[in-house]
């Protein structure tokens, strides 16, 4: 019977140890659930741990204690380089600041994911202009270098890289903060939209209002623990 | 692998100012040393040469005890050793004479000195060495003139004496019989060293068998062969060939030792300077490279999040500097070799102060020359590169251990 979640956590422990090495608490003992398809925010506090969540969840970083187990893999058993695949197959990233690679055009950005995956160039660039047309990214823009494009425009390509692969879950850390309310809300409808098409799964780190009211579920984190977890209809 | 690299060469052009800083440092280098190199391989070649021509040969038949204690009795014998039978069994021996050296005594009118006597063979001794190239206008040796000499000019000067005065000399000959003579003075010797030029006096060797009361000896064979820097070689080729056991074949290096201490240690002294300045230049692109990578070590966490692998990471940086290398040091090749042909065309005349600092220590050199031979840009290309590599190690292997958490947090 397969897994009815796609990432389940148990008693996650995050200790950092701050710029004097006094630990600081990040995470304290977090037990959650998600399931595929879901389009969750967890919203806090800055500090509360929404980002140090992400990360662990992401398997950019390791838990101090507890285990976490994402599309059926204990991460904490895996090796960096495992690690580095693992992220490669299952998982999309939105960056708060977009964070495209400066050298790239804008298509090769979105492709970056595929080609890491060994995807034929002709297939790559199929896909990455299915997205691109899309999320509204006009076909002249395919070429253009990230300087070269607006805010609005640079993030539209940064959920094209996270998508073009078609991840099981996308962690977005932050979606909203480098933009205008108008391209924010447009952006996060075209999220809502496409987790309801093709039921990829949205893990969202934000305390943007708009993100929020889009979420069907929210999960609140002060000082490293669930304060609480709500579902919408 | 195409696509890492052609993240490397974009990330070269990102920042071209700096990158062409990088390069132009590992220009620099490479043709600054391989310039530096050129000129002390060409000018020691060519002093090599002269000094050689000007007084040993390439090589000297001597009985054994003759290069440390040179006394007339650590001489040859002529029935013991044929020229002429040498020169025909090796093919490399392009030319061959005969000298005796001894100690003596001359006196003019005015003044004395101690002075280095050469008797030499007049027709077959310009085949070996300029020993005796007289100054313009004056009259050389004949093959018969054995009542005449050559002087050096300085001893000449010393002695207050021209051509066609007259100079007594006394010896102390073989088995220490005293010789006395009195001799015309035919011409003036320009040699090149000074300490020659200052003691020198040449005369027929017949003329210097009958002063030193040992004919039928002689105490060097002096042999001249078609390549300077075989010597070595040769001598022990030579030294097979010869039946007396007492007598030794020794190459310009062995017989001039001087000389190749000299170029030892200037050699020494150029690769102090060299090493330092690599150390300069590496630290130079330690300092740009890690610069380089710093500002980027969040993209370098985007590419990891994205599923950049850490082996991969490290790759791409490391292709990126290794590119970098390449161009800098293909570039300094290239300039330092238009460089040197530009220079190698002509040598660089020295200043009449040069010349005389020069002389002075005994190094004798009419110019700087600058040698072309392929080999004087081996160290350059290869301790500059991998210097350059070397200091962009450090930048790799910090990328390669780079978490992904901790490069995405960098500002």
């Amino acid at each position: 019977m397969p897994d009815p979640f796609l990432v389940e956590a148990e008693g996650l422990v995050k200790v950092y140890r701050d710029r004097s090495h006094v630990p600081v608490r990040a995470l304290d003992g977090i037990s959650f659930a998600v399931a595929p398809g879901e389009f969750t925010a967890i919203a806090g506090p800055s500090g509360s741990g929404k980002t140090t969540l992400l990360n662990l969840i992401g398997s950019l970083d390791s838990a101090t204690a507890g285990t976490i187990v994402v599309a059926g893999q204990d991460l904490s058993l895996l090796s960096r380089r495992a690690r580095a695949e693992f992220r490669l197959r299952n998982l999309g990233f939105i960056f708060q600041s977009h964070n495209l690679i400066p050298v790239l055009s804008a298509a090769e950005n979105a492709e970056f994911s595929l080609l890491l995956q060994g995807m034929p160039a002709r297939e790559r660039r199929r896909r990455v202009l299915a997205e691109f047309k899309d999320l509204g990214i006009e076909e002249e823009l395919t070429r253009r270098r990230p300087a070269k494009l607006s805010g609005g425009q640079q993030q539209r390509v940064a959920v094209a890289r996270a998508l073009v692969s078609r991840p099981k879950l996308i962690l977005a850390d932050e979606p909203t903060a480098s933009l205008d309310s108008k391209t924010g809300a447009r952006l996060l409808d075209k999220m809502r939209d496409l987790n309801m098409r093709t039921r990829i799964t949205f893990l969202f780190s934000t305390h943007d209002p708009m993100v929020i009211d889009r979420a069907r579920r929210l999960v609140t984190l002060r000082d490293g623990q669930i304060a609480s977890d709500e579902t919408h209809a | 692998m195409r696509k890492l690299f052609k993240l490397a060469w974009r990330d070269i052009w990102r920042n071209r100012r700096r990158s062409f800083l990088t390069m132009g440092a590992i220009l620099f280098a490479v043709t600054l040393i391989s310039v530096s190199i050129s000129a002390n391989v060409g000018t020691y070649d060519a002093t090599e040469q002269l000094m050689v021509r000007l007084s040993t040969s390439e090589l000297q038949v001597q009985h054994r005890r003759y290069h440390e204690e040179r006394t007339l009795e650590n001489s040859l014998d002529e029935t013991l050793i044929d020229a002429a039978d040498l020169t025909s069994q090796q093919a490399w021996i392009t030319a061959s004479a005969r000298r005796l050296s001894g100690f003596g005594l001359a006196s003019s009118d005015s003044s004395s000195a101690g002075i280095l006597i050469v008797g030499v063979e007049p027709d077959k001794e310009p085949g070996v060495s300029n020993m005796v190239r007289v100054r313009t206008g004056d009259a050389t040796l004949g093959q018969e003139d054995h009542g005449a000499v050559l002087l050096g000019s300085l001893l000449a000067k010393n002695l207050n004496l021209s051509p066609g005065d007259s100079i007594v000399v006394l010896t102390q000959g073989y088995h220490n019989v005293m010789g006395a003579e009195i001799y015309v003075v035919r011409g003036l010797v320009r040699a090149s060293m000074p300490e020659l030029d200052r003691a020198v006096m040449v005369m027929t060797l017949p003329a210097a068998q009958q002063l030193f009361s040992m004919p039928g000896r002689f105490t060097e064979l002096v042999l001249r062969t078609d390549a300077h820097n075989k010597a070595k070689a040769y001598a022990a080729l030579l030294q097979a060939s010869l039946s007396e056991p007492d007598y030794v074949a020794l190459p310009w290096q062995t017989l001039m030792p001087e000389l190749d201490q000299w170029r030892r240690l200037d050699d020494a002294s150029n690769y102090i300077f060299y090493s330092f300045l690599l150390l300069i230049i590496g630290f130079e692109i330690f300092n740009t490279t890690t610069m380089s990578m710093m500002e980027r070590v969040r993209e370098f966490g985007v590419m990891m999040a994205m599923g950049l692998k850490p082996h991969q990471v490290g790759g791409m940086v490391a292709l990126e500097l290794a590119m970098k290398v390449l161009m800098g040091t293909v570039a300094g090749f290239v300039v330092a070799v238009v460089v040197v042909y530009f220079l190698g065309q002509e040598p660089i005349p020295l200043t009449a102060g040069m010349k005389e600092m020069y002389d002075d220590i005994g190094f004798v050199t009419d110019g700087i020359y600058f040698s072309s031979k392929l080999s004087i840009y081996v160290f350059p290309v290869i301790s500059v590169a991998l210097m350059a590599l070397a200091s962009m190690l450090f930048p790799v292997i910090r990328m390669r251990s780079f978490s992904p958490v901790k490069a995405l947090r960098a500002l």
